[in-house]
């Protein structure tokens, strides 16, 4: 089913982006002219660069027959330009029907197959956050049990600590912690959207971020040397993950 | 007191980190606006500050807090938001008014009305975002990771600390030999294997954006995809297949390739991705506005803890409506004063369509520099001009105005987003560094506009400049500023007088970005949008970027990227970063360019 879904929606693009980039006529056409035009411009510019360089040199010869070939190339271009000018651009509405014309319906076509696709990886991935596809689950309780668990224990190591101390130890724990558990929940919050809501999710997720955010103010803190600031950050980080716990359960049982 | 311990304070929103961080951002906007006249980009002043931050804040004056420094880098970095958004706009009305003066005429007060609103709605717009796209989406901000590991440096190990001044000496070996052309800017392996021009098959030489590739794993490879579907797909579809780029009958077959590619570029794939970029940002603003109404509601609950006695880590939700309400007033003054002929309805249009616009693009910048540290700058203020062109009935002095909030606004957006990213990594508190944006947030258009009008008015006798005095421009030699994205404008805006915008291209594709929205892949339509933006060379490059950091993170498991790869990816930032600087300001200090 995932990978039903990723097909279709490489396949909507592609075909989609294809005929959307496409050219109505009378567009192409102009481009062609302009195209034509440009291209003519450079011969004109790299003859003039010969006329220069035979001057210097000083190679009568050479000066003659580059003059030559100027000349006819403005000619040729300012034939280029005149058809150039005769064509009309586009007015935004006429460029715009006309695109519809020629690319319409692969873009179409290409749209919905994007809309089936996402249709697909939404029911993957509401069922992956139901366990019913065997992936890993996204365990927010545990997760954040174990935050705490290691807000207390970096509580223990640095009640004592006087200023000026920057606690390798409890910077590790933090560390391991983000590393092990958070980082790895984080990347798993699709599963959570999926489950609860985007509105219920950020009720929980919002708190848990805050957590986060403190615990890496007492990282930063402790590197400081300035282990009030850690208490005080220590502090409500805990505060933030246990309003996270209470938000989830309410989530849960609305669930 | 604590414990019976004497508490220094934690410095954090100080005097000295703003006292700091306005110089740094005074010096680097006006060096900057230099630079982006000479040179046609800009430079994202984060890291630079960051560095300077070590060298006085911690060095100098033996403050210890990487949170004060994160606010000093915050500041800097928001105040040097304007000089790219000046110098890419406001220039073309300099330049269009030598062949037409009656634009030379303009008013300066709705200018700088019109900077200042774009500087203050781009930060009032984050702020309620930062939840959405920093905590719940978790977008990666390279540049920000970058930044938050050179703040956090002082407290990692020996080891990440190599691997941090390792991956800046790769980017500095690398970015030196691109810059003396003994390698390539784009490795052309496609050329080698003799493959057409129109499926090209290039890798960009530039150590930032491997970095970002390394930085941004999986969540980036839509990005790659799209551009593999670009130029390995539909291009190849569209020439041999359609037979929808067909050249003109005249061409010669040696020419037949180059114009090809130039036409699927510039005509049919960029205006494509320009719609999606629109049709996805759309999307997403619908899709997430749950979110954004909780954010709101959590900025409202901020402000009652405060008002407690607590502690608010978010800036109250009536500041933000005051400064949203008070750029917006400020944007119509700019359109009601903007020329003589602006009536009250005209100048209210413009403003709500332009504060929309500027939400929208805003929007689409923070996102596509979340994913891939690119920002599609030019091509919304591009399409903020056109939009203001038509309402205006042709007024290109309204237009520019508009423009130049939008540019500043869409920069600003981008820039203080991944200042909270740096912020949210360094447990900074959202609040401070908001409280400091908005303060200073009109600093940057004045120092940007200054500088950019003493370059026009540079006299005659050979000073740097690019007005009309100017005997450098005018003779060709010597220190003329060129002014090259303005310049792309002004070619834009003379188009425009054609009506020949991509109308076709920008619905087609904004529908196309709605629907590739309904995906459950953050961000698929802008990162597929911002492929066909840009060139393919820098996509797949950045792709390969995301497939080594997949196999890395596949054999060696997730705390090596943490651990490792993060700080060698975060040196390739800041390296390229720092030796791009030092080589562009030697560079010009020579009289170089």
């Amino acid at each position: 089913m995932r990978i039903l879904g990723m097909l279709l929606l490489v396949a909507g693009v592609s075909l989609a982006a294809s005929f959307g980039a496409r050219n109505g006529d009378s567009h192409s056409e102009y481009r062609r002219a302009i195209g034509m035009v440009g291209h003519l411009q450079g011969i004109v510019e790299a003859g003039n660069a010969e006329v220069n360089q035979a001057k210097e040199d000083g190679d009568m010869i050479a000066l003659k027959v580059a003059k030559k070939k100027v000349t006819a190339a403005i000619s040729v271009r300012d034939d280029a330009q005149a058809e150039l000018d005769a064509l009309v651009l586009p007015e935004p509405r006429q460029r715009l029907m006309e695109w519809l014309q020629v690319g319409g319906i692969g873009w179409g076509g290409g749209t919905v197959l994007i809309a089936a696709g996402a249709f697909l990886a939404r029911r993957e991935q509401a069922a992956a956050a139901s366990g019913a596809t065997g992936d890993t689950r996204a365990d927010f309780p545990s997760t954040v049990r174990k935050a705490l668990e290691v807000i207390e224990a970096v509580d223990a190591e640095i009640a004592d600590l006087p200023m000026d101390q920057t606690a390798p130890k409890a910077r590790d724990a933090i560390d391991d912690l983000h590393d092990g558990h958070l980082a790895p929940l984080v990347d798993a919050r699709g599963q959570l959207v999926a489950r609860h809501g985007l509105s219920a999710f950020a009720l929980y997720f919002g708190p848990f971020s805050g957590g986060e955010r403190n615990l890496a103010r007492v990282w930063s803190a402790l590197t400081d040397g300035h282990v009030v600031e850690a208490r005080r950050a220590l502090g409500r980080s805990r505060a933030e993950f246990s309003n996270a716990l209470v938000a989830w359960e309410k989530a849960e049982a609305d669930a | 007191m604590e414990q019976g311990q004497a508490a220094r304070p934690y410095h954090e929103l100080s005097i000295p980190a703003i006292v700091m961080g306005t110089l740094m951002g005074v010096i680097m906007t006006a060096s900057f606006v230099y630079i982006a006249l000479k040179l046609g980009f800009g430079l994202s002043g984060s890291t630079v500050a960051a560095i300077a931050g070590f060298i006085v804040l911690r060095g100098a004056m033996g403050r210890r807090s990487i949170v004060e420094n994160n606010v000093q880098q915050t500041v800097a970095s928001g105040i040097n938001t304007a000089s790219a958004g000046i110098v890419f706009t406001l220039p073309a009305l300099f330049l269009m008014s030598v062949k037409d003066p009656s634009l030379a005429d303009f008013p300066i007060f709705p200018l700088i009305f019109s900077a200042i609103a774009g500087s203050l709605m781009g930060i009032v717009l984050i702020i309620p975002l930062r939840k959405q796209m920093v905590e719940f989406e978790r977008l990666k901000f390279p540049s920000g990771i970058a930044v938050a590991t050179l703040l956090r440096s002082p407290g990692e190990g020996r080891m990440q600390g190599m691997l941090l001044l390792g991956g800046a000496g790769c980017a500095l070996l690398l970015t030196v030999l691109v810059n003396l052309s003994i390698l390539p800017e784009d490795l052309d392996i496609g050329h080698l294997f003799g493959l057409p021009t129109v499926v090209p098959f290039a890798l960009y030489i530039s150590a930032a954006n491997f970095g970002a590739g390394l930085l941004s794993g999986r969540g980036g490879l839509p990005f790659a995809v799209g551009g593999v579907l670009a130029w390995w797909v539909i291009s190849p579809i569209a020439v041999f297949a359609g037979g929808w780029v067909e050249p003109p009958a005249a061409m010669p077959e040696a020419a037949v390739g180059a114009w090809q590619y130039g036409e699927l570029y510039s005509q049919m794939l960029r205006p494509l991705g320009i719609g999606l970029l629109i049709g996805g940002a759309l999307a997403g603003i619908v899709s997430t506005l749950p979110a954004v109404k909780g954010a709101m509601q959590s900025l409202s609950a901020a402000a009652k803890t405060a008002a407690a006695g607590g502690s608010a880590d978010e800036i109250d939700a009536k500041w933000v409506y005051t400064g949203a309400v008070g750029a917006f007033v400020l944007l119509f003054l700019a359109a009601t004063f903007a020329t003589d002929d602006m009536g009250v309805g005209g100048a209210l249009l413009v403003a709500v369509v332009g504060s929309v616009w500027l939400a929208l693009a805003g929007v689409i910048v923070a996102t596509a520099t979340g994913h891939t540290d690119i920002s599609p700058l030019s091509g919304l203020a591009l399409i903020a001009v056109t939009l203001m062109f038509f309402l205006t009935a042709g007024n290109v002095t309204a237009a520019i105005l508009i423009g130049v909030a939008v540019c500043i606004a869409t920069n600003q957006c981008a820039d203080m987003m991944s200042d909270l990213k740096t912020g949210h990594m360094v447990g900074a508190r959202p609040r401070e560094q908001q409280i400091a944006q908005l303060l200073l947030c009109w600093i940057g258009p004045f120092v940007a506009i200054g500088v950019l009008m003493l370059l026009w008015n540079a006299p005659g006798d050979g000073t740097p400049g690019f007005g009309p005095m100017s005997t450098t421009c005018i003779s060709g030699v010597g220190d003329c500023l060129s002014a090259p994205q303005a310049g792309a404008l002004q070619g834009i805006i003379e188009a425009l007088r054609d009506s020949d915008a991509a109308v076709d291209k920008y619905i087609g594709g904004a529908v196309l970005g709605g629907a590739l929205s309904i995906f459950p892949i953050g961000g698929v339509a802008v990162l597929v949008g911002l492929a066909m933006y840009l060139p393919f060379s820098i996509t797949l490059a950045y792709g390969v970027g995301c497939l080594t950091s997949m196999g890395i993170e596949r054999a060696w498991g997730k705390s090596f990227i943490g651990r490792k790869l993060i700080p060698f990816a975060a040196g390739l930032i800041v390296g390229e970063a720092m030796t791009q600087l030092v080589w562009t300001l030697g560079k010009l200090t020579m009289g170089g360019a």
